[in-house]
């Protein structure tokens, strides 16, 4: 290259700077695209591997029909290649949340294999914390802090489950399980997951894992969607499924045996409740016993008791008689005694006038001697002075004391002697003690006849002998002659002596009294008698008497004469004498008086003597009445307090006896309680002995990720966007190509002047063309160096972006270059423009310089074909004729457009119609195959009257329209190639199968009905195995055993395969009836509205497992599609943008070549709106063409995708429904418009001057 | 009496980066109706912008241009297209047919806009290209192009007739018969006519010439006694 050429090569880019951006740019596009595409899908496995891989997800999970113990894990852990193993407890549960029940999905907090991905807070780390799912949280309102409440959603108490039921929330999670917000299916509640919880392990309390997580040696290396990740899983499955064997049969002792060591328990326990309530019988009735027999001894004792009472009252009338008597005798002795103390007065009185006599008595004789001296004296005196003097002789007896002989002793007090005290109370001196309390020396056996212990004779109340001797004293010789009788009578009572002491006593003082007044009576008599015969009336008179003889005496004395008369002797002696005989005389009444007094004392002491005997007696008798009165009252308290220990004997024995009432009633309610229990008991544990014998050997389940839903969703995403990747892309390489060929054409054949000008000048032919070809390739390769740039990034990272709004759960992108693609695309960019001016060049450099160097010749008016056909020519009007003429003109032009436009159009339907096509499998499936709404899942193991309950409820739950029982078992079916799976259904009654499923032709809608003659298939088995009806296919049972079928129809069916069979014929292929494991349901408007509730009444039934909605399938379904919304918005951008750049670079050079034609149009004075439409007819002409091209195109497109992308399993929809078509014309039209509308101001721009200028 | 058409001070600046360039100093001329006019001046004079604002293609940057009692110096750009298309008839130098219509319909392109024209194919047959209506411009001569050219123009039946260099890519004779055409056209239908050239030869065919030099109407005369085309020889 020339310094000039390369000159002209720089200045050439610089004026044509649009033309080489637009080619710069549409090759980046192209490239980009490309790349970007490809890119997306390695984009989306490593971004889902990358963050699998960080969480350490598990690559292997083995789940166990009897659950896994810590020994399987142990095991599976030292499998060779196993890095990890780790258990994990799992359980569905329900919770209230967002006002309604949902299901949750609790598991223990893993604590290596899967970790969570922490979005806020922390993990549990002890009891009573939980990690809530970041996405139920925010659909439910919960946040950290919050407490969450769970509950079981079987029979199972929670608390069996669960150490705890509510859980403080402590962190928000996401889980790497599930990518999408879709949570899986459960088993309880209505069905389906809401959201997971991750709890302590320690929360759990069953002893066995639900599932162990697996890592394997050198796989986090690898990405999990590779072919040499999927080898290697394969290898470590097979691995630890050889170890399945030997642990599943530990695992099925283990829970066969403590199943039947918890039925023997439960057998031991009811025994142990058998006999504790046999005791409790034998206890009862014993209490019966004792209580009868208390009774009886209680109504003894009340017999005694009442004995004892009638002898006590008998006591108490006889005590009364006793008292009574005594009163009689207290009355006669205070009689006797107020007699004796007159008596005494009496007696007294005597003494006193004894006492008073003697002293008189005294005195006169002291008198007397003193008178008897003085008299001598004055004798002696009065004879002195007579000379008559008497001699010495004296008187007599100067010095007798005259008291000294006195007879009579005055100074015995009668008094003293009175053996009376009247003061002295008879009841103060009863001997009862007062200070016992009789209640407490109260007999405690109440059975201790209290009369018996009545009579303890007590020692003193023997009457002794001697105190009847005492009584001799008593016995004054004549006056108690009666006492004999007395003691007569007193013997006869004796034998009632020890009974009634106070009576006897009281006989005794009665019997006493009488001889007492008789001998009172009798000495008063006598004394009166005595006085009135020989004493003088008192002692007065005799004192009188003495005085007045002591008065004569003295007077006589005193007479002289006779004193002279008297010698002095006989003085003397006559008043000696006189002296004398008065005192002999008064000694003699002192005597007299003595005597009698004597007597009288005498007498009053007896009548005291008897009176005392009688007091003692009374006494005797009122102590023994008191005692009696005593004993009475103590038995009577005794009694009382026996009444009263009777009583509450009595109310004791009603209690005890309302008390064994009750306890009998209780033992029969718990008799009762314990049969029924017992019955019950007897039949859970026969249940569980069957549950025993249906326990099956336990089974591993070994399953890699492949059998989670969202990885492989998303893996089946990003290999549909590359299925995307396979096509796309190289629509716009051919646009791009076609694009930078217009463009280079268009630039070769402007300067061909200047090709000529150069060939003339001698330059050689690539040396012309290297301008050209640099031109194209420096464009192309600058645009596809940054579209690699751009596309590798741009794109993957808008497409996960996109995808993450569904994969809300994934994180983190990495998003790598793929050299490769790169290193393709923009070869192949900068191949096919510089291909493509390479060839425009050629054409022009094989032309002579001399007609190079002329102007082309223009390029000539034609008739078109349309003017022959002068009907329809002449109808055109004069725009339109020309329109059609300029159309035709430029044929290249009018290829690149309907091109780009039809291309436009047709990957705007291919992504309508890729949703249309997955949305019918999901609107034919379940509205128009599958009719019935919702399926059951039956355990096989079922017993019939299981069954039986759950048809019964079905017959009567009026919302449910019917049901259809099925057996569905998956087996190989195969015509010769590889063996496809597909579910074997045997409809339970082939007649009534329409309202659940209808069995038609895809096209024809023609119905099926089954026969017994063969099977109808689903077309997509069909396709697979390559039959058609009347083919044979074969089912394969075994290696060994397989069953030709006929096909008899093959019937329009879009998700998995089927075969479709009769009972007949089932039982004609395996020799034996079908074992129904599912059931079809329908059911009305209104079931409809409640079908959740529905299914959870449903799953109560022990025969039904599981419930599949129409509803929430085709829902989860239709969500699942939804991220095709996804390829239809990338399909329509790069569809636009493809209509953009094309349409623009036509229009630009469509625009270009006609530029003075148009401005002379303007100098003609047509509008600018004139003009535009001068071009845009033919534009819009061009985009209809190009639009109805584009259906072809699309529905071609469509066609192959859908069959390219389609996977086995599936069969989608071949149809692009209508409105897809309308969107995507609409669309089109409508991105044509855009380009066009950004047309106008170039349009505009033209100058008028232009039309001046000299054709270049 | 005012002439039909008639500049006062026509001024046009280009404004090029810095400098100023008057293409157009003032110019004042004016044409009667009916008038055969020629503009002439050697290149750079400002013929073509005397054209292009007389043609309602550019306007002027002062001055009034009125163009029978219109100033159209002072119309918008939509009334200037009204103007092209009512009033104004234009020859091209290149003909600038629509290659892709036929002679008659590259007329009836002109007439589709215009509301006072002439029957196509009459104008056609008197511009002498009755026979060859049907052809399309690759089919015809240079001068059969520009008598389609002319007839285009001359069918929307303007008050104007603006040529520009009609002869320029035309041989002598056929140039001479095509400035024939013009003339005859204007005598026989009182049609103002201009023709806008540099061949000076041309100039006593006219009934006016005007004579423009650096911006200005150097000399602006009356030619009392035009003579035949046929007479002039160049």
């Amino acid at each position: 290259m020339t310094k000039g050429q390369r000159q002209d090569f720089f200045r050439e880019i610089k004026k044509s700077l649009s033309r080489y951006l637009s080619i710069l740019f549409i090759v980046l596009l192209g490239v980009a695209f490309f790349v970007g595409l490809r890119s997306s899908e390695p984009a989306m496995k490593s971004t889902s591997d990358t963050y699998l891989d960080q969480q350490n997800f598990m690559h292997i999970r083995v789940l166990g029909t009897l659950g896994l113990t810590e020994g399987d894990r142990v095991a599976i852990e030292n499998v060779r290649g196993v890095r990890e193993a780790e258990g994990i407890y799992q359980i569905d549960v329900l919770t209230m949340a967002g006002g309604h029940e949902q299901v949750m999905n609790v598991f223990s907090v893993p604590e290596d294999i899967g970790q969570l991905y922490i979005v806020e807070g922390r993990l549990p780390l002890k009891e009573k914390e939980c990690i809530l799912d970041d996405a139920f949280a925010s659909s439910n309102g919960f946040e950290i802090g919050d407490e969450i409440t769970i509950y079981s959603g079987t029979e199972e108490e929670t608390s069996n489950v669960f150490a705890n039921d509510t859980f403080r929330i402590v962190g928000l999670a996401k889980n790497p399980y599930y990518l999408t917000f879709e949570r899986g299916s459960a088993s309880v509640g209505n069905g389906s997951q809401a959201g997971f919880m991750a709890i302590l392990k320690a929360e759990f309390l069953q002893d066995y894992y639900t599932q162990i997580y697996v890592t394997v040696d050198g796989a986090k290396e690898m990405n999990c969607y590779d072919q040499e990740y999927l080898d290697l899983i394969d290898r470590m499955k097979e691995s630890i499924s050889a170890i399945a064997d030997k642990q599943c049969e530990i695992r099925y002792d283990e829970v066969v045996g403590q199943a039947e060591r918890r039925i023997e328990e439960a057998e031991a326990q009811l025994a142990d409740g058998a006999d504790e309530l046999k005791a409790a019988w034998q206890q009862l009735e014993e209490g019966e016993k004792t209580l009868a027999e208390q009774e009886a001894e209680w109504k003894k004792a009340d017999e005694e008791w009442a004995a004892n009472n009638a002898l006590v009252e008998e006591g108490k009338i006889a005590l009364e008689a006793g008292r009574a008597e005594l009163a009689d005798g207290e009355d006669a002795y205070e009689e006797a005694r107020i007699k004796v103390v007159a008596f005494e007065t009496v007696l007294q009185g005597a003494q006193d006038a004894y006492d008073r006599e003697s002293e008189l008595y005294v005195a006169l004789v002291t008198h007397m001697q003193m008178e008897k001296v003085k008299n001598r004296a004055e004798l002696e005196a009065w004879l002195k002075e007579h000379e008559i003097i008497p001699p010495e002789t004296t008187a007599p007896e100067p010095e007798t004391d005259p008291v000294e002989t006195l007879p009579e002793e005055p100074e015995t007090d009668p008094e003293e002697t009175l053996p009376v005290e009247p003061e002295t109370d008879p009841v103060e001196t009863l001997p009862v003690e007062p200070e016992t309390d009789p209640v407490e020396t109260l007999p405690v056996e109440p059975e201790t006849d209290p009369v018996e212990t009545l009579p303890e004779e007590p020692e003193e109340w023997e009457l002794p002998e001697e105190t009847f001797q005492e009584e001799e004293v008593w016995e004054a010789p004549e006056l108690f002659a009666s006492r004999p009788s007395g003691r007569v009578f007193l013997a006869a009572f004796t034998p009632f002596r020890g009974m009634m002491p106070g009576n006897l006593a009281l006989m005794r003082s009665m019997g006493l009294f009488p001889p007492a007044q008789k001998a009172l009576a009798s000495g008063t008599a006598n004394r009166l008698l005595l006085a009135e015969e020989e004493t003088p009336a008192s002692t007065e008179d005799w004192r009188q008497r003495l005085t007045d003889l002591v008065q004569e005496l003295s007077d006589l004395l005193k007479d002289e004469d006779v004193q002279n008369d008297l010698t002095l002797e006989d003085v003397y002696a006559a008043l000696d004498r006189g002296e004398d005989a008065m005192l002999e005389r008064f000694s003699s009444y002192l005597a007299q008086q003595k005597a009698l007094l004597d007597y009288y004392i005498q007498e009053v002491g007896a009548g005291r003597a008897q009176l005392n005997a009688a007091r003692a007696q009374i006494r005797e008798g009122k102590l023994a009445l008191a005692e009696k009165e005593a004993e009475l009252t103590l038995a009577q308290v005794q009694l009382a307090a026996g009444r009263t220990q009777l009583d509450a004997g009595r109310l004791q024995l009603d209690e005890a006896q309302k008390e064994a009432a009750k306890g009998r009633k209780d033992l029969e309610a718990a008799q009762k309680e314990f049969d029924e229990k017992n019955a019950d008991a007897l039949a859970e544990i026969e249940k569980a002995r069957r549950e025993i014998k249906k326990v099956e050997n336990p089974e591993w389940y070994v399953l890699g990720r492949d059998t989670i839903q969202t990885y492989v969703e998303f893996g089946q995403d990003a290999e549909s966007i590359a299925a995307l990747a396979q096509v796309f892309p190289a629509l716009f390489f051919l646009v791009a190509a076609l694009v930078s060929l217009t463009g280079m054409t268009r630039m070769v054949e402007e300067q061909r002047i200047l090709i000529g000008t150069m060939k003339a000048l001698g330059y050689g032919k690539f040396s012309i063309m290297a301008k050209y070809l640099l031109y194209a390739f420096s464009a192309s390769l600058i645009g596809g160096i940054f579209g690699a740039l751009l596309g590798g990034k741009v794109f993957p990272w808008v497409i996960i972006t996109a995808y993450k709004i569904m994969y809300m759960n994934l994180m983190g992108m990495v998003v790598h270059y793929v050299p490769g693609h790169a290193l393709l695309a923009v070869g192949l960019a900068v191949g096919c423009t510089t291909f493509a001016t390479f060839f425009a060049c050629w054409r022009e450099l094989m032309a002579m310089p001399a007609s190079l160097m002329r102007p082309p010749a223009p390029k000539q008016g034609k008739r078109v074909f349309l003017e022959n056909i002068g009907f329809i020519w002449r109808h055109l009007n004069f725009n339109q004729k020309s329109t059609v003429r300029n159309l035709l003109r430029y044929k290249k032009r009018i290829f690149m457009t309907v091109f780009g436009i039809g291309g436009c159009m047709s990957l705007m339907l291919v992504g309508f119609g890729i949703r249309d096509s997955l949305t019918q499998i999901v609107d034919n499936q379940y509205a128009t195959v599958w009719t019935y709404q919702a399926y059951l899942d039956i355990d096989k193991r079922s017993l019939p009257d299981e069954r039986e309950a759950l048809t019964t409820f079905l017959d009567a739950e009026k919302d449910v329209t019917g049901y259809l029982w099925a057996l569905g078992q998956s087996y190989d079916f195969e015509t010769g190639g590889t063996p496809i799976n597909a579910d074997l259904i045997v409809i339970g009654d082939p007649e009534n199968a329409e309202p659940f499923m209808s069995l038609h032709d895809r096209i024809s809608k023609e119905h099926f009905a089954l026969s017994e003659e063969g099977v109808i298939i689903t077309q997509k088995l069909a396709t697979l195995l390559d039959v058609k009806a009347g083919d044979t296919i074969y089912l394969k049972e075994s290696e060994a055993k397989k069953h030709a079928l006929k096909v008899t129809a093959v019937a329009e069916h879009y998700l998995f395969h089927y075969v479709y069979m009769t009972p007949g014929l089932y039982r004609e292929t395996f020799g034996k009836d079908p074992v129904y494991n599912r059931m079809y349901l329908n059911y009305t408007k209104e079931g409809v509205e409640r079908e959740q509730d529905l299914s959870r009444e449903l799953l109560r039934f022990e025969a039904a497992s599981s419930v599949q909605l129409t509803s929430g399938m085709s829902r989860t379904i239709r969500s699942m599609l939804r991220s095709l919304d996804l390829v239809v918005i990338v399909l329509i951008v790069s569809a636009g943008l493809l209509a953009y750049v094309v349409l623009y670079n036509l229009n630009s050079i469509n625009i270009a070549e006609r530029r003075r034609e148009l401005a002379t149009l303007k100098v003609l004075g047509f509008y600018d709106g004139e003009v535009a439409m001068y071009v845009y007819r033919e534009n819009v002409i061009l985009t209809f063409l190009g639009t109805a091209a584009g259906i072809f195109l699309g529905i071609w497109l469509h066609q192959y995708l859908i069959r390219t992308v389609e996977i086995d399993s599936m069969f989608f929809g071949r149809s692009i429904y209508p409105m897809s078509y309308v969107y995507a014309s609409v669309l089109t039209i409508l991105f044509a418009l855009i380009v066009n509308a950004s047309m106008f101001s170039q349009l505009k721009k033209i100058d008028m001057v232009e039309s001046l200028k000299s054709v270049e | 009496m005012a002439g039909f058409v008639e500049l006062k001070n026509v001024e046009k600046l280009y404004q090029m980066g810095e400098v100023t360039i008057k293409a157009a100093a003032g110019i004042n001329f004016e044409i009667e109706k009916g008038e055969f006019a020629v503009v002439v001046g050697p290149s750079g004079a400002g013929k073509t912008t005397v054209l292009n604002i007389l043609g309602g293609m550019d306007t002027a940057t002062s001055g009034e241009v009125l163009v029978d009692g219109e100033n159209i110096a002072a119309l918008s750009q939509r009334e200037l297209t009204r103007y092209r298309r009512e009033d104004i008839g234009f020859v091209f130098q290149f003909y600038n047919l629509v290659p892709n219509l036929t002679a008659l319909e590259n007329v009836e392109l002109a007439l589709q806009i215009c509301k006072n024209h002439l029957d196509a194919s009459q104008v056609m047959w008197e511009v002498g290209l009755g026979e060859r209506m049907g052809n399309f411009p690759a089919q015809l001569s240079g001068g059969e192009q520009q008598r389609v050219s002319i007839a285009r123009a001359l069918a929307k039946n303007p008050k104007l007739l603006l040529c520009d260099e009609p002869t320029g890519a035309l041989d002598y004779q056929t140039g001479k018969a095509i400035l024939k055409l013009l003339q005859d056209t204007c005598h026989s239908r009182g049609m103002t006519v201009i023709v806008i050239t540099h061949n000076t030869a041309i100039m006593p065919m006219a009934d006016r010439i005007i004579e423009i030099k650096n911006g200005r109407v150097e000399r602006m005369r009356v030619n009392e006694n035009p003579v035949p085309v046929e007479t002039i020889e160049w």
